[in-house]
C-alpha cells in the first residue's frame, strides 16, 4: 500500500482501478482483433464470418458500455464538486421501465448465450411503469446489473427481473439469479467505487469496480431511492434490489 | 519428467474469459490441434497433471480457483496468478520454449518474472504476435 498501512489509500484504489479498467477494455478488443485476423488469414470463412462479425459487434458494444460508465462517473463527480459550470444540461423525462429492461436484456443476448445465462423480465405485459429520469441513466442501471451478472453469475441459469410495489408504495425492482458468493455483512460495499479492485485478489479479475457504483449513484442521488444486494449461500441465489419512491415512478396509462 | 500421456498435437489454453479468446481456440483447431481450456490456476494444474501438452498458452490474469499456493511466493505471483501455472508446468519438465504467456499489461515486473521462468510473453491486442509466437513454438523440436 502506498502509505505502508493495511488500508488502501485513494491513490491505491485509483491505480488499481485504472489497471483493471485497462484489462476490461483490452480483453474484448483483443477478441475483436483476433477475430478480424482470423477472417483475414482465412481461419474463418464462409457462413461463420457473419456470425463472428456479429459476436465482435457485441464485444465492441460492451467496451462502449464500459467507457460510457466513465462519462457517468465524471457526471457524478462534477455534481459533488463546486465546478457547477461543468454540469451538463439534463433532460429528465418519464422513461418506460419495462421497455428499458428489455432493451438491456437484448443488448446482452449474444454474450449471455455464450455464457449459457438466460435473462428474463417476468410479467412484462401485465403492468407498465415509467420512471422520472434521463432515459440513458435508467438504461445504464440495467446494463451494469446484467453486465455484472454475466461476469459473476453461474452458468446454465436464468436470471429473472421482477417488478412490484411494496406497502410504502415504492416501486421495487429485483434482479435474482445464481452467482459466486459474497458476504452479506459487507454487501453494501459492493456498490462502493473500486471495491472490485480491492477484493480482486481471490476472485475472477473481471469487473472494473465502477458499474455497481454508477448504479448506486443513479438510484440514490437521482431517484432518491435505495439499492441493496443479498446472497443466500444454500441456494447460491443473489438478489439485487432497487427501490424507487412514489414521486419518481408512475403507472403507464 | 513426470510419467503421463503426452499429446503431440495438443494445446492447453488457460484464460478466464473464454469468449474473448474464442478466436485463438478456433485458430488452433483450424491448425489441427486438440485444445483443452482451463479458466483458473486450479483447473489448469489438473489438466497439466493429467497430460503433457505440446504448447501451453497462459493468460497471466486468471483466478486461483480451488488452488492455494503451497509456499510463500513473490507478490507478483498473487497479482498475476498465471505465473503459478507457468512455474508448475516448467517444474514438470516442460521447456520454457513451449510456454507462451500473455496479458493486457506490460511492465518491468512482468518481464522480470517471465525472464525468471524462461518462457515467451506477448501483450494482448496483437493477434499476429501471438500467432507468430505459436508458430515459433511449433517449429521447435518438442523432444529437444
Amino acid at each position: 500500500m502506498s502509505d505502508n498501512t493495511d488500508e488502501p489509500t485513494n491513490i491505491d484504489v485509483g491505480v488499481l482501478f485504472l489497471a483493471n479498467f485497462v484489462h476490461q477494455v483490452v480483453n474484448p478488443l483483443n477478441g475483436v482483433i483476433g477475430t478480424l485476423d482470423n477472417i483475414h488469414d482465412g481461419t474463418y470463412s464462409g457462413d461463420i464470418v457473419d456470425q463472428k462479425i456479429n459476436a465482435s459487434r457485441a464485444q465492441l458494444e460492451q467496451c462502449v458500455t464500459l467507457l460510457r460508465n466513465l462519462a457517468y462517473l465524471s457526471d457524478y463527480f462534477f455534481e459533488e464538486s463546486d465546478s457547477t459550470h461543468l454540469r451538463k444540461p439534463r433532460e429528465v423525462v418519464w422513461s418506460p421501465l419495462q421497455q428499458t429492461i428489455i432493451e438491456a436484456i437484448q443488448f446482452f443476448q449474444i454474450l449471455a448465450r455464450q455464457k449459457r445465462i438466460g435473462l428474463e423480465l417476468n410479467d412484462a405485459r401485465k403492468q407498465q411503469h415509467r420512471i422520472f429520469i434521463r432515459p440513458e441513466l435508467l438504461r445504464q442501471i440495467f446494463i451494469n446489473f446484467f453486465d455484472n451478472w454475466l461476469k459473476y453469475g453461474l452458468k446454465d441459469q436464468i436470471v429473472k427481473v421482477q417488478v412490484s410495489t411494496n406497502n410504502a408504495n415504492d416501486l421495487v425492482i429485483e434482479v435474482q439469479g445464481k452467482s459466486i458468493p459474497f458476504d452479506n455483512a459487507g454487501a453494501n460495499s459492493l456498490f462502493d467505487f473500486g471495491v472490485r479492485d480491492r477484493s480482486a485478489i481471490d476472485k475472477v479479475a473481471q469487473g472494473s469496480g465502477i458499474g455497481l457504483y454508477i448504479c448506486k449513484q443513479i438510484v440514490v442521488k437521482t431517484l432518491k431511492g435505495t439499492i441493496s444486494a443479498v446472497h443466500q449461500s444454500t441456494s447460491a441465489l443473489s438478489t439485487f434490489r432497487i427501490s424507487i419512491p412514489k414521486e419518481n415512478w408512475k403507472y403507464d396509462k | 519428467m513426470i510419467n503421463k500421456p503426452y499429446k503431440e498435437k495438443s494445446v492447453l489454453l488457460i484464460d478466464d474469459e473464454p469468449e474473448y479468446v474464442q478466436w485463438l481456440y478456433d485458430y488452433l483447431v483450424a491448425k489441427g490441434f486438440e485444445v483443452d481450456m482451463a479458466e483458473s490456476v486450479g483447473d489448469a494444474l489438473k489438466f497439466a497433471d493429467a497430460t503433457g501438452y505440446r504448447l501451453y498458452l497462459v493468460d497471466l490474469n486468471i483466478p486461483a480457483g480451488a488452488w492455494t499456493s503451497p509456499s510463500p511466493m513473490p507478490e507478483i505471483y498473487s497479482q498475476y496468478k498465471g505465473l503459478n501455472v507457468i512455474r508448475y508446468v516448467r517444474s514438470q519438465g516442460n521447456s520454457g520454449v513451449r510456454v507462451v504467456a500473455y496479458s493486457a499489461h506490460e511492465n518491468a515486473e512482468i518481464h522480470a518474472a517471465i525472464d525468471n521462468l524462461y518462457c515467451n510473453y506477448v501483450v494482448k491486442g496483437r493477434a499476429r504476435d501471438i500467432k507468430a509466437e505459436i508458430e515459433t513454438v511449433l517449429q521447435h523440436d518438442p523432444k529437444a
